[in-house]
């Protein structure tokens, strides 16, 4: 065990419980039963193992087709970039930034944000702590936005399905874009940002007084 | 009160509605006050799963080729899509869009009509790592925009117009969002030891 059994102020990240608690890694919440501490050393190779995963998902979701779309016996295949380029083209200007935002910049965004919240807690502890919070969940609050054009896909072949007159067929580009959204959001899940605040050693630094909570 | 993102030890202080309060060290929302007790609290959540049924029931988008029109239900596209080829995805999709958001608003409900009661359920505790977790992949808000869009992409293929499905859709994220900074925790019966 990294910890003595001392008795140690801690919260639940679920139901919001508050108390001492002889603390080990396998305590657990005694109102909701939710452990008190994510595992960090088991936990920041999980992380790092779903963001590898979801990078090398990125490739194939960025470059194979989404979709394709058939039109009076013509069929033009979509990539995730196209379908952006199309909006734009067709002067949905607005509609376009949300897509490239949700498709290309958020899971990028996650991969690259959660590999430098993961390095840092080991390598670089100290370094601006407030904003790596912030950072934190910044990813946690956008991230499930790249669901955003999984859904228009799906919709698009479940709704329009007139054979060779108009119909929408799934591409191979969709089931890795899925998997990169959904790995990038698990990671997230393994992330604990209560690790942030931590010595490397997974001792959590001793705090000085009970603050208030600022009101805002 | 313990910050649930660092982990910083706070002095519970009461806090009027609508007021927030954040860590004094990773700027965390801690809590917020709250105007809505358990009953206001079943209503908001009864009215969800009635708009729930109304977003899975009704019409989303209605199709006109060639003189016909096809209507189509959010779970029948994603059957659908099932049949033509994205089985995985479609499976994804029936997750976050239609399991995910039902799951946390009987989640609500078990918790909240014994408390509109006065008893407190014996199973709260599990209800709320259920919700905990649920909540995190119920994505209707993102699922609307998404309906949106596709009406749009929709448009260079075939004559497609809204229907009361996408409203209700657009409602229920809606009230998700509200029931979410609502909140729940509060509603716990005091702690006696520790606090």
């Amino acid at each position: 065990m990294m910890h003595t059994a001392a008795a140690r102020l801690m919260g639940c990240e679920c139901c919001g419980w508050a108390g001492e608690v002889a603390t080990d890694e396998s305590a657990r919440c005694p109102r909701c039963d939710q452990p008190l501490e994510h595992p960090r050393k088991i936990g920041l190779q999980r992380t790092w193992a779903l963001l590898a995963a979801s990078a090398v998902f990125l490739v194939p979701a960025n470059l194979m087709s989404m979709m394709s779309t058939v039109k009076t016996l013509r069929a033009t295949p979509h990539t995730l970039i196209g379908g952006i380029v199309e909006l734009w083209t067709d002067g949905a200007w607005v509609l376009a930034i949300l897509v490239f935002v949700a498709s290309i910049v958020v899971p990028l965004l996650k991969i690259v944000a959660l590999s430098l919240l993961a390095w840092s807690v080991d390598h670089a502890p100290q370094w601006r702590q407030l904003e790596r919070s912030r950072l934190y969940r910044l990813v946690e609050a956008v991230g499930h936005w790249s669901m955003l054009d999984v859904y228009v896909v799906v919709l698009l072949v479940g709704m329009v399905r007139f054979g060779n007159v108009a119909s929408a067929i799934p591409g191979p580009g969709l089931l890795a874009f899925a998997a990169v959204v959904v790995l990038t959001m698990l990671a997230t899940h393994q992330f604990d940002p209560r690790w942030i605040w931590q010595d490397p050693d997974g001792k959590l630094r001793p705090l000085a007084r009970a603050g208030l909570p600022r009101s805002a | 009160m313990v910050c649930a993102h660092c982990g910083q030890v706070h002095r519970g202080v009461d806090l009027s509605p609508a007021a927030v309060a954040r860590c004094d060290r990773c700027d965390a929302v801690l809590a917020r006050g709250h105007r809505l007790g358990a009953q206001a609290l079943l209503a908001l959540t009864l009215a969800s799963l009635v708009v729930f049924f109304i977003a899975n029931g009704a019409d989303l988008i209605t199709i006109r080729l060639r003189g016909s029109e096809v209507a189509t239900t959010l779970p029948m596209a994603i059957v659908a899509a099932w049949e033509d080829g994205a089985p995985y995805v479609a499976i994804l999709a029936t997750l976050t869009a239609i399991v995910a958001p039902l799951v946390v608003i009987v989640l609500r409900l078990l918790v909240l009509v014994p408390l509109a009661f006065g008893r407190v359920p014996d199973a709260m505790g599990v209800y709320f790592r259920l919700l905990h977790q649920s909540a995190r992949w119920n994505t209707v808000s993102v699922l609307g925009v998404g309906a949106l869009l596709s009406l749009v992409r929709m448009a260079a293929l075939a004559q497609s117009s809204a229907g009361p499905g996408l409203v209700a859709i657009g409602a229920l994220a809606v009230l998700l969002a509200a029931l979410e900074s609502a909140g729940l925790e509060h509603l716990w019966p005091a702690q006696q030891e520790n606090t």
